[in-house]
């Protein structure tokens, strides 16, 4: 019953932030194409790399998928909401705010979706049956580390916001983060390009288990599993931002308190 | 002349101090593009090693230091005047500007600034003199480099102005501007290097080519004064372009009073 209750939750408030958001659909499908800025890498790796170029393409199709499934915003507008206050009003609900979030995040995935089709479609007509040939193995691993990336990055994304409640303002702490994901994730290059004890190292932070490994294991490139070390990193993450969150509580005063 | 500089200056000053406000967040964005002018390194010698760009790592470097340059441009004045004038289509306050006895196109081109792009044009500049200094540029090609530089700053502040016109049309553009200082981020690589069709993206679509990777040619001495005429014809044509664009645009233009 109380699960029931759960996804019940969810999808109501799943619609809601659908509806809000198609009325902007416009200022999402750019957003979208600029998400799509790392095939221009791909360009280059076609033009002068040394492996065949269906399988460039490949690992910068998967890389995309991954983006699209990262909830960037959460921080934001978390940290907007207890700015100014409108948290309040959410508090007072019988239950809690991760649901909104939970439920905006998981409803702009959905709608980046039929946005990403026609960049699906010019990857498609450039490069046809450039999928050919994914296993299910694969093709399984790589859904298992897109939700694990999901749940990391919505942590991550508590966790900043959260900052809010000591800093007033936290809207450009992750900024540096993206720029890390970016070239050290695997956005930009497949990270075995880099030098090697670059790669090792990096191995211990969530960065390359985010893009690069996922990406790379689609591709059909040889990659090892990092399940372990992403679980560890997003189990680390919760607990840092639950504390966050619970500490912030306390501190929160809006308007009128 | 004199009254265009006098604006200019004074809508720097008010747009610095009211953006400093939040020095945590500036310490954060001063963080984040030092941290990816690192990764940009990396990446493009990694590149270099790849045997993707074919160049010596010191030209990789001024090609990587002219468009961090511009992208710094583009953060600290592109992306803040084109939001503004977005803004004030949505509005309704596009009057406050066509009501001033200056051109309009100039004074939204240089209504506000933001100290963001300061970090990325300081990296742009370390990388583009120690690519120079190492690769033992003289004087000469350095000025005219620099000439060339301004000028591709200028044309690509205008055909992002010309794209971000759809505001007159379709409100938000932010996303817009986001995508449009992207693509121009391509040009930290020659355009020669891409694919076929991604060249002409960056050639025809874009003048990627002329406003980023051309200066660098003119820095490296493989292009000569004769880039620089081509650069400044195309900039006045540019400008004549943008003028006429936004006179069309003005007219699905409405405020709250008509």
């Amino acid at each position: 019953m109380a699960r029931l209750r759960f996804f019940g939750k969810l999808i109501t408030l799943g619609e809601t932030y659908l509806a809000q958001y198609l009325a902007y659909r416009g200022e999402l499908f750019f957003w979208v194409l600029s998400q799509s800025l790392p095939f221009l890498f791909l360009a280059l790796w076609v033009e002068g790399g040394p492996r065949p170029d269906r399988e460039y393409v490949r690992y910068y199709f998967f890389a995309w998928l991954l983006g699209l499934f990262r909830p960037t915003w959460m921080a934001y507008t978390l940290s907007y909401e207890i700015r100014t206050g409108r948290l309040s009003p959410l508090l007072l609900r019988p239950f809690s705010p991760v649901f909104d979030h939970l439920a905006d995040a998981l409803a702009l995935s959905l709608l980046y979706l039929p946005l990403g089709l026609p960049v699906f479609g010019l990857l498609y007509a450039l490069f046809p049956g450039f999928l050919a040939g994914l296993s299910p193995g694969d093709a399984g691993a790589f859904l298992g580390y897109l939700a694990l990336g999901f749940a990391f990055h919505f942590a991550l994304g508590w966790l900043f916001g959260a900052l809010a409640f000591f800093l007033e303002r936290s809207d450009s702490l992750l900024e540096p983060y993206y720029g890390l994901l970016f070239f050290f994730g695997g956005l930009a290059l497949p990270l075995d390009a880099l030098p090697e004890g670059l790669l090792r190292g990096l191995s211990w932070t969530p960065l390359p288990y985010l893009v690069y490994y996922p990406a790379a294991r689609a591709a059909g490139w040889e990659a090892e599993a990092g399940y372990g070390l992403l679980i560890v990193w997003t189990l680390f993450v919760s607990v840092l931002a639950a504390w966050a969150w619970r500490r912030g509580l306390v501190r929160y005063s809006s308007m009128g308190a | 002349m004199r009254g265009y500089l006098r604006v200019f200056l004074r809508s720097f000053e008010a747009a610095v101090a009211s953006w400093t406000e939040y020095r945590l967040d500036f310490l954060a964005a001063l963080l984040s593009s030092l941290l990816e002018a690192v990764g940009r390194v990396v990446a493009a010698l990694a590149l270099v090693r790849a045997g993707v760009l074919e160049l010596e790592p010191a030209q990789a470097l001024v090609y990587l230091g002219v468009a961090t340059i511009t992208a710094g441009f583009f953060a600290g004045v592109v992306g803040p005047n084109l939001t503004a004038f977005s803004q004030s289509v949505i509005d309704g306050t596009l009057e406050f500007v066509l009501l001033r006895p200056r051109n309009p196109v100039f004074l939204l081109l240089v209504g506000t600034a933001s100290p963001w792009g300061v970090s990325d044009l300081v990296a742009g500049a370390f990388l583009l003199g120690y690519g120079l200094f190492s690769l033992g540029a003289g004087w000469e090609g350095v000025l005219l480099g620099t000439l060339a530089l301004f000028l591709g700053l200028l044309i690509a502040y205008l055909s992002a102005f010309a794209l971000a016109l759809v505001g007159f049309y379709s409100v938000h553009v932010h996303n817009l501007i986001q995508l449009i200082s992207g693509v121009f981020r391509a040009g930290q690589y020659p355009v020669r290097a891409y694919a076929a069709p991604v060249r002409v993206l960056l050639t025809f679509v874009l003048p990627v080519y002329l406003a980023v990777n051309l200066p660098a040619e003119v820095f490296l001495g493989v292009a000569g004064p004769g880039a620089l005429w081509a650069m400044g014809a195309f900039g006045v044509l540019l400008w004549g372009a943008v003028g006429w664009l936004f006179s069309l645009g003005l007219r699905a233009y409405t405020s709250a009073s008509s």
